[in-house]
This record gives structure tokens, C-alpha cells and sequence, in this order.
């Protein structure tokens, strides 16, 4: 049902630009986390949807799935978190709360 | 021979070197090295003059960028090296000059090595014969005159004239690069000496008008023509090296030297004379108008610049062999008496501290040496046979009598408005019954520098008669003059010498006038308007975008992200073609019965992400979603997606919660607003329709299909996914884990030093936890071993693995292990990011130094054991991915030494 995938990641967009728009101090941040988790899958929905086709080369497989949005979107995970990762440590900057520990 | 092919490209590193070198050098031994670099420039002039004579012209080539026709194209004739050895001797006097009027200014290294530079820029425009190489060094010296004039930039006045320098120069010459590049569509080369062949043949005739006009702006601008000639009198607001260098040999020649050497194409063109002649003539007339009011000594001499490059423009308007005569013979004098008469002026300005004509009447003879400098230069200035200024005046009248009587009588008129400003200025100065008291000794350096040129005129009036044939004259050719071209003084009874003698009696008459005192103020009608005309753009521009940036940015992000998605939204919309709509077919082994059970809960965690009312709220539901995004990826066929996934949203709400708690922000959601909801439903909606044509295509895929077919053979990788991380595209993975060592190191900068001191956020004293957690982390860093080592050939691989011990870290850090204390974590995770970087980039390095290409495996194989570079590859990633985790968890860690309060 790929067009029950293309509506989970239509509301996932849309709850993030929801909160991407939004006045609140960490509105952009959450809506970057889940503009970024749509954003992945719709790289990984682009290579075709296949079930139990991993993209493992074993004898007598019949055809593995597209491994390069796969990869792309395992670098995108990654990056991802960096720069939600750096956005979280410029709000704990931003608080100017670093010297009350 | 070597030294003749070269000698074009070698001369602009003299000014090259000395700019490198100069800030050292003079400010370790700022008057031998002001000598010195003044003699390089001197020595530098003195050979290229005697390059001149019997000149074949000479080009040099490199490719630059071939397909935009651009190279670094050098070309020497007599014209152009007699210019470069004018701008190589002015230039040596001038940086003479500043060694003393900037001795005490400890700006004066600066000075020296912009001085350089812009000597090398002007060179650069003089030998070019590319005109975007030429364009390049066209703007290098308009940046360079902006530094220069804007020396006294503590001064707000200072400030905003050399702005208006810049800003005037800079957009003529934005207009230039657009004429520059129609000129090459249209004649299809941009090498000068490849146009001029091109001159008489008809071809400029058909050039639109519109590029001529582009090409006009640039070069009128910088010759500052009428209607831009205001920001050349307020560029006066520079030390007085800088102005003489300025008016006498560099940047408003560069305009006039540029509409010359295209004046024998150009003037091909029906609108190049009356556009180019009549901006040279009006703006003698203003500079007459503007000069007759004048009291300021400075202010007068840029007048008569204005008049003098009025007049070059003119001839280059002209554009005849004659007219070219009378430029090469103008631009020399001018030059040649602009330069010390400005340095004169800084001289008088220093020794009687006034510039006003009234503080200086008799001054000649206090200061005899600058007196005499400018005296000489006066008298050529006022155009008094034999001085080279007389020349100068006699060939532009021959010039324009050949072409018009009309016009000739008109310049002549414009002569003796400009030869009345010469004795305004001189004859004060020379009055013999006064004599001002100096107020302070000048250094020899600036005597000397003023006098040095003053000599040169004198110099070439001496040698003109014998030596005109090889020097002058040869120039004059080589720019377009007639074949054998001289200079005499005396050609009998002409109508031009009637012209000039009647412009001298003239003159006197003018003068009388121009001395009155109270000279009514200008009517109405020839108020300047195109200084405020051109002020009020720049503040009308200034206005806008403040505006903008009011709107854009004041405060609201939401209102500045609003704008752009919704246009990409459209966009995106526009390109959608939502007319056609073609399902995708979805894999039967898929079935539908996850789908129903992941979809709502998936919508469920995103509205609860979108409207939270408490962090738990927003956490639990952020980790939904991450938590379904990882089966969604287990589901279809991505192992290794699914455990970064997870394990990466483990990292981030451990952050995020961390932060948040930390911090205090909240993190409810602000009451529902109904326009956000409607530009997120929409955006939402689009992507919907994407993702399903997305999917709906049939992808040609070659290079998937290469990777699935080589992964094994060639990288001895059965997880294709990992192969293509480490081996096949491991360029990217290099740049990214790149990426992530800076982040860490940014996130080490943001938060500095103070957050060492920080305290765990989380009471976490329970001693179940604590076991719980040594007992994970045992389990755990095994397992990411076990992961890494399994990457290539199962799912796993060095960016899982690092994240899994990461995680592990993470919980260890929860609990205060008390051997994770902040200085060994700091280090750890330093260490980690460089050592892992360098082990990455080593396995690249490796086969390079084997013979192979970067990035090639080098393998090593015994039976089914295949170990290469990629696998060390990995590890560098392991290495780096793991310092990065532990760069940010380490501002959560607690202090042992401080109490948890």
C-alpha cells in the first residue's frame, strides 16, 4: 500500500512545517527532526518498495532491492543527527544558562 | 629571445613583489625601504622606456578558461610600454612622496604595499589583451583607490566619499563586464590586438547600441566624465600621494586609455563619437564652472583634471590618427605636470598648513624647491610654449579643426576657460611681493618627489625635438597614429596655432574674471543635479533594503520559512503535472496488514509531535516516530537503515531531553494557529502527490545495477549497502565524517569552557539503573565490535557500530561512571575524531603510494578471509562517528568533583 506510505510522510511534513512555523524557542528544532525523518523516507520510498529483499548479495537470491538510496539515506540519518545534535548545543547556548551549574 | 617574449609578463611582478614585501620591510626600516621601493619602480620605468624604441609589439598567451574566451593574454607596443614606464615613474615618486607625508602614520607599511598593488593593477589594465583579464585588473584598481582614498578612514566624511568612489567606479564597471561580454558575441574574440585587426572592416558599425553604451558606462565612470565626474574632486579627500597618483598616471587614465585603444574600432560606430566627444566636451565646461569657484588648492587642481581628461576623452572621441596624436602627446604632459603639482600641493598643505589660495599667495618663494616644481608644472599646466602642455593643447586643436572648425572653435573656447583656471591657481602662488612664513620644515623625501617629475617635463621638452621619432612619436603610432609619427612644435601659421593663441589671450580675459572674490553664486539651471541624483539612488537603495530586512527578519523566523516553502511549494506544484496520475504498484510480499497497524500510529505520533503540551509528550512522541521510520526501513529490506535509525534516535532524545531539562525551555506547542496549519497541510499534501510519482516512475538504474553486480567480484562485500559507504563512493563518506568532526568541534566552541562545569541534568542515583546500565554497556560495546567487524558482509558497519557503543557510552554517562570524568572525555573525543580522520584518509592515501589511484582497495586474501583498505576505511569512520557522540554527550556528563546541586 505505497499510498498508505505517501500519506504518513505527507503528515509527518506537515507536523513539522507546522512546527517549523511556530513562534516557540524549539518549534524549528522539532520541526527540523521531523522534516528530516520524512525527508529520508521519501529518498527510500524513490528505490521501490520491496519486502524481504535486502540488498545482500547470497547465492541464489533472486534480485535485492536498490541499494543506493539506502546508502544515501544511512548518510542522511547520520548527518542528521549531527546537525540536530549542534542546533541542541546553540539552544543550550542560546538559554545563557551554562553558568549556573 | 627569452627576455623580449617575456618582459610583459615579468614587469607586473616588480610591483607584486614590492606589495607582498612591503609591510615588512617598512616597518622594520620604513625610509630605506620607502627608497628602496621607489628605486625598483623608477628602475622599472627607466626600462621600459628604453624598451620603446624600434618596439615590434609583442603578445603572450596562457589558457585561463578557453571555452569563456578567457586567458591571460599580455601584450606590449611602444604605446603601452611608454604608459607603463609613466605609471612605473609617477609611481616611484609617489611611494617617495607618502615615505614623507605618512613618515609618523603607522598606516604608512599599508600605504606602501597598496600603492604597490595598485601599480600593479594599472599595469595590468596598460598590458592586458584579454578584456576580462582586463576587467579583473579594471576592478582591482577601483577596490584599491577605495583603500587609498579612504585612508583617513576614522573621518565619516572620509568615509562616505570613498564609498561614493567605490560604488560609482564599481557599477560602471558592472555595466563594462556586460559590454564586454556582447562585444565578444559580437566580434568573437577578447583579445584587444585580435578587435583592432578588426578595425575599418565595418564589423563595429553593426555592434547593438546597447553594448557600445554598457561599454561606455564603465570607461566613462572611471575617466569621471560628465554626468559621474563628482566623485573625482571628493576622491580629494585622500593624502596627497594618493590623489597625485590618482589624477596624473592611474585609475582615470585607465578610462581614458581604455576608450583610446578602442577608439580606431569603435569609432566605427555612428554613436561613439557624439556620445564619447560631446561627454569629454561637457565636462570641461563643468569643470571650468565648478573650478571658477574654487578656492581650495586641492579642489582646483582636480578641476583642471576633470577639464584635461575632458579633453582626452574628446580626442578619443574623435578617434582619427590625428586625434590620436594629440593623446598620446596630452595624456604624456598631463601626466607628466598632474603628478607635481598635486604632490606640490600636499607639500605647500604641510609646510604652510592651508590649502586655500588665499594662505598660500607668494608661497613659490618660501619653499623654492616645491616652488619650482610647481611652477614648471604650472606653466605646462597654462599650455606656455615649449613646455609639453603647449604640444598637448596644439595637437587636440589640430586634431578637432581636422574634424569640425566648429567644434575646434568650441574647444578652444573650453581651453581658455580651463588655461583661465591654470592662472587662478599659478599666479597667486608666483606673486613676488608677498612671503608666507613656513610653518614646519618638509622632509627631503617630499621635495625631492615633487621635483622629480617637474624634471621629467623639462627632461622631455629638452628631448622631444631629437628624440621624437623613437619615443613619443612610436607610442603615438603603435596607438593609431599615422605611420612615423612626430612631434614638432612649430607648424607654421596653422588655424590650430591661430586657436591657441587666441585661447591664451583669452584666457587672461577669463582670468580677470575668475579672480573676482564674490563671484555670483551658479543660477539655478547649472546647479549640480547629478551628485544628489546619484546620492539620493544609493539612499533610496539603503532604504529598501533596510525595509526588507525590517519585514524579513524582524524577529519571525515562522514568517520568513513561511515564504519560502510556500514558493517552493508552488514550484513544486507548478512542476508536479497533477493532471496525470499513474499508482504505483506495490510489492505483493508487502501486504497491507503492517501498513494498518503503522500508519495511525505514525499520524498519532505526529500530531502529538505537532501539539505537545509537556516535553514527556513531545519526547515520547518524537521517539514514535523515530521508532516507526526504523520498522518502516526493517520492513522493506533496509537492516542496516533500521539500526542507524534506532540507534541515532536513542542518541538524539537522550540529547534532547537532556537539553530541554537542562535549559528549562519549553517545549509545549503555542496555541494552534490556523494559517500554519493550512501552509502544513498543503506542504504535506504536496509531498504526498511526490512521493507518489516518485514511485510511481520506472527508474533507469545503471549505476544501482553496477554496485549490485560488483559488490562481490571486485570489493568482496556481500551488504551492498556498506560496500557502497566504504569502497564505492567513500569520497562522500570521507567528506561526511568531516562534516561531523567539525560540528563536534563547533559544538565545542559554542559552549567553550563553561560547560565543563555543568552537572548532569538527570537524577539518576537509583542503583538499579546504575547496574542496569553497567551491565547494557558490557553487553554492548561486544556487540558493536561484533557489528563492525560483520559490516561488510551483513548488516552492520562502522556507522552502526559507533553509534551502538555510543549508546552505550551514553547510558554509562547516565549513571556518572566514575571513570568517565570530563577531562578524559574531552580527550577521548578529540582523539577519536583526528585519529579516526587520519586513518580514514590514510586508507585512501595507501594505494597512492603503491602506484594506484586514491581510494583504490588494496586487498589482502587468505581462503574466505578478504581484509583491504576499505575495512581500515571503516574503522577510521567507527573512530570518528564515535569521538562525535561522545563530543556532544560529554557536555551531559557529570562533574566529579563538584556537588550535584
Amino acid at each position: 500500500m505505497p499510498i498508505l506510505l505517501a500519506i504518513t510522510i505527507g503528515l509527518l511534513v506537515a507536523a513539522g512545517l507546522y512546527r517549523l512555523l511556530g513562534p516557540g524557542r524549539i518549534d524549528a528544532l522539532v520541526g527540523l527532526i521531523l522534516l528530516g525523518q520524512a525527508a529520508n523516507l521519501v529518498l527510500f520510498a524513490s528505490g521501490g518498495l520491496r519486502h524481504n529483499a535486502p540488498a545482500l548479495i547470497t547465492e541464489g537470491m533472486a534480485e535485492p532491492t536498490d541499494p543506493l538510496p539506502q546508502a544515501l539515506v544511512l548518510t542522511a540519518i547520520v548527518i542528521g543527527f549531527g546537525i540536530i545534535a549542534f542546533l541542541l548545543t546553540l539552544v543550550l547556548r542560546g538559554t545563557g544558562k551554562e553558568h549556573d551549574a | 629571445m627569452m627576455s623580449e617574449v617575456f618582459l610583459p609578463a615579468l614587469l607586473p611582478l616588480v610591483p607584486l613583489a614590492l606589495a607582498l614585501l612591503a609591510p615588512g620591510l617598512v616597518r622594520a626600516r620604513p625610509r630605506a625601504s620607502t627608497a628602496l621601493a621607489a628605486a625598483v619602480l623608477a628602475a622599472g620605468a627607466v626600462a621600459m622606456v628604453a624598451r620603446v624604441p624600434g618596439l615590434e609589439p609583442l603578445r603572450e598567451a596562457w589558457p585561463w578558461v578557453p571555452q569563456l574566451g578567457v586567458e591571460i593574454a599580455l601584450r606590449l607596443d611602444a604605446f603601452t610600454a611608454w604608459f607603463a614606464a609613466l605609471v612605473l615613474g609617477l609611481g616611484a615618486c609617489v611611494v617617495l612622496h607618502a615615505g614623507g607625508y605618512l613618515m609618523h602614520s603607522r598606516h604608512l607599511p599599508g600605504v606602501v604595499a597598496a600603492l604597490s598593488a595598485f601599480t600593479l593593477a594599472m599595469l595590468g589594465v596598460i598590458l592586458s589583451d584579454n578584456l576580462y583579464l582586463l576587467f579583473l585588473f579594471w576592478e582591482a584598481t577601483s577596490l584599491l583607490s577605495f583603500l587609498l582614498v579612504g585612508f583617513h578612514h576614522e573621518k565619516e566624511e572620509v568615509r562616505e566619499k570613498a564609498s561614493q568612489a567605490l560604488l560609482v567606479t564599481l557599477a560602471g564597471g558592472a555595466c563594462m563586464l556586460a559590454g564586454i561580454v556582447l562585444t565578444h558575441a559580437h566580434f568573437g574574440t577578447t583579445s584587444i590586438v585580435g578587435l583592432l585587426e578588426r578595425s575599418g572592416d565595418g564589423s563595429a558599425a553593426t555592434l547593438s547600441a546597447g553594448a557600445l553604451v554598457l561599454l561606455l558606462l564603465g570607461a566613462l565612470t572611471k575617466s569621471a566624465q560628465l554626468p559621474f565626474h563628482f566623485w573625482l574632486p571628493n576622491a580629494m579627500v585622500g593624502p596627497a600621494p594618493v590623489s597625485a597618483f590618482l589624477h596624473s598616471a592611474t585609475m582615470v587614465k585607465a578610462g581614458v586609455f581604455f576608450l583610446a585603444t578602442l577608439a580606431p574600432l569603435l569609432s566605427g560606430h555612428p554613436l561613439w563619437t557624439p556620445l564619447v566627444a560631446g561627454a569629454g566636451l561637457l565636462t570641461v565646461a563643468t569643470a571650468v564652472l565648478r573650478g571658477a569657484r574654487e578656492s581650495d588648492l586641492k579642489a582646483l587642481l582636480a578641476c583642471t583634471t576633470l577639464a584635461a581628461l575632458g579633453f582626452l576623452t574628446l580626442l578619443a572621441g574623435l578617434g582619427t590618427p590625428a586625434a590620436l596624436l594629440g593623446f598620446v602627446i596630452f595624456l604624456t604632459a598631463h601626466a607628466l605636470y598632474k603628478a607635481p603639482l598635486f604632490l606640490a600641493a600636499g607639500n605647500l598643505e604641510k609646510t604652510f598648513g592651508t590649502r586655500r589660495l588665499e594662505g598660500l599667495v607668494g608661497a613659490v618663494k618660501s619653499a623654492p624647491f616645491t616652488g619650482l616644481a610647481f611652477a614648471i608644472s604650472g606653466l605646462s599646466l597654462i599650455g606656455l610654449a615649449p613646455l609639453p602642455g603647449f604640444l598637448g593643447k596644439e595637437y587636440l586643436l589640430k586634431a578637432t579643426w581636422a574634424h569640425s572648425p566648429i567644434l575646434a572653435v568650441a574647444t578652444a573656447l573650453a581651453a581658455a576657460g580651463v588655461l583661465g583656471l591654470g592662472l587662478k591657481l599659478m599666479l597667486p602662488l608666483l606673486d613676488w611681493r608677498r612671503r608666507p612664513e613656513p610653518k614646519k620644515a618638509l622632509p627631503l623625501f617630499m621635495t625631492f618627489a615633487a621635483l622629480l617629475p617637474a624634471l621629467g617635463t623639462v627632461g622631455l621638452m629638452i628631448s622631444l625635438p631629437a628624440t621624437t621619432h623613437e619615443f613619443l612619436g612610436a607610442a603615438a603610432t603603435a596607438l593609431g597614429a599615422p605611420e612615423d609619427a612626430a612631434y614638432k612644435l612649430w607648424h607654421g601659421w596653422t588655424p590650430a596655432f591661430g586657436l591657441g593663441m587666441g585661447a591664451l589671450v583669452l584666457a587672461v580675459v577669463v582670468w580677470r574674471v575668475l579672480v573676482r572674490p564674490n563671484l555670483p553664486p551658479l543660477p539655478d539651471s547649472l546647479q549640480p543635479i547629478f551628485e544628489p541624483a546619484f546620492d539620493n539612488l544609493i539612499a533610496s537603495i539603503r532604504a529598501l533594503a533596510a525595509g526588507a530586512a525590517r519585514l524579513l527578519q524582524g524577529g519571525r523566523p515562522g514568517l520568513q520559512i513561511g515564504i519560502m516553502t510556500t514558493a517552493i511549494g508552488l514550484l513544486a506544484f507548478v512542476g508536479l503535472d497533477a493532471a496525470s496520475w499513474d499508482f504505483p504498484a506495490a510489492d505483493p510480499a508487502a501486504g497491507t496488514g503492517v501498513w494498518l497497524l503503522l500508519a495511525p500510529v505514525a499520524a498519532l505520533a505526529a500530531w502529538l509531535a505537532s501539539s505537545a503540551r509537556s516535553t514527556l509528550t513531545l519526547l515520547v512522541a518524537l521517539g514514535f516516530v523515530g521508532l516507526i521510520v526504523a520498522l518502516m526501513f526493517l520492513w522493506f529490506s533496509a537492516p542496516d537503515l533500521a539500526l542507524t535509525q534506532l540507534m541515532a534516535e536513542t542518541l538524539l532524545l537522550f540529547l534532547l531531553a537532556g537539553v530541554l531539562k537542562k535549559t528549562g525551555v519549553q517545549a509545549t506547542a503555542s496555541p494552534f494557529s490556523g494559517g500554519r496549519a493550512l501552509v502544513a497541510l498543503a506542504g504535506g499534501a504536496l509531498v504526498t502527490m511526490l512521493v507518489l510519482k516518485a514511485m510511481a516512475l520506472e527508474w533507469d538504474r545503471p549505476v544501482s545495477d553496477f554496485h549490485l553486480t560488483h559488490s562481490k567480484p571486485a570489493a568482496y562485500g556481500a551488504n551492498v549497502v556498506n560496500v557502497i559507504l566504504v569502497d564505492f563512493r567513500a569520497l562522500d563518506t570521507l567528506g561526511e565524517i568531516l562534516v561531523l568532526a567539525i560540528a563536534s568541534l563547533g559544538a565545542t566552541a559554542a559552549l567553550g569552557a563553561a560547560r565543563r562545569r555543568s552537572a548532569l541534568p538527570f537524577d539518576s542515583d537509583s542503583a538499579w539503573l546504575a547496574t542496569a546500565a553497567r551491565g547494557l554497556a558490557l553487553f554492548a560495546l561486544p556487540v558493536s565490535l561484533w557489528l563492525f567487524w560483520r559490516g561488510h558482509n551483513a548488516p552492520g558497519g562502522g556507522f552502526i557500530a559507533a553509534l551502538v557503543a555510543a549508546s552505550a557510552l551514553g547510558l554509562l554517562l547516565l549513571v556518572r561512571h566514575p571513570r568517565l570524568d570530563a577531562k578524559r572525555l574531552r580527550h577521548a573525543s578529540l582523539r577519536l575524531s583526528v585519529v579516526g580522520l587520519l586513518i580514514a584518509l590514510g586508507s585512501a592515501l595507501l594505494p597512492v603510494i603503491s602506484g594506484g589511484e586514491f581510494f583504490t582497495g588494496l586487498w589482502w586474501h587468505s581462503g574466505d578471509l578478504h581484509l583491504g583498505t576499505p575495512l581500515l576505511f571503516d574503522l577510521g569512520v567507527y573512530l570518528t562517528v564515535l569521538g562525535f557522540c561522545l563530543g556532544f554527550l560529554r557536555h551531559f556528563q557529570p562533574n566529579a568533583t563538584q556537588s550535584p546541586n
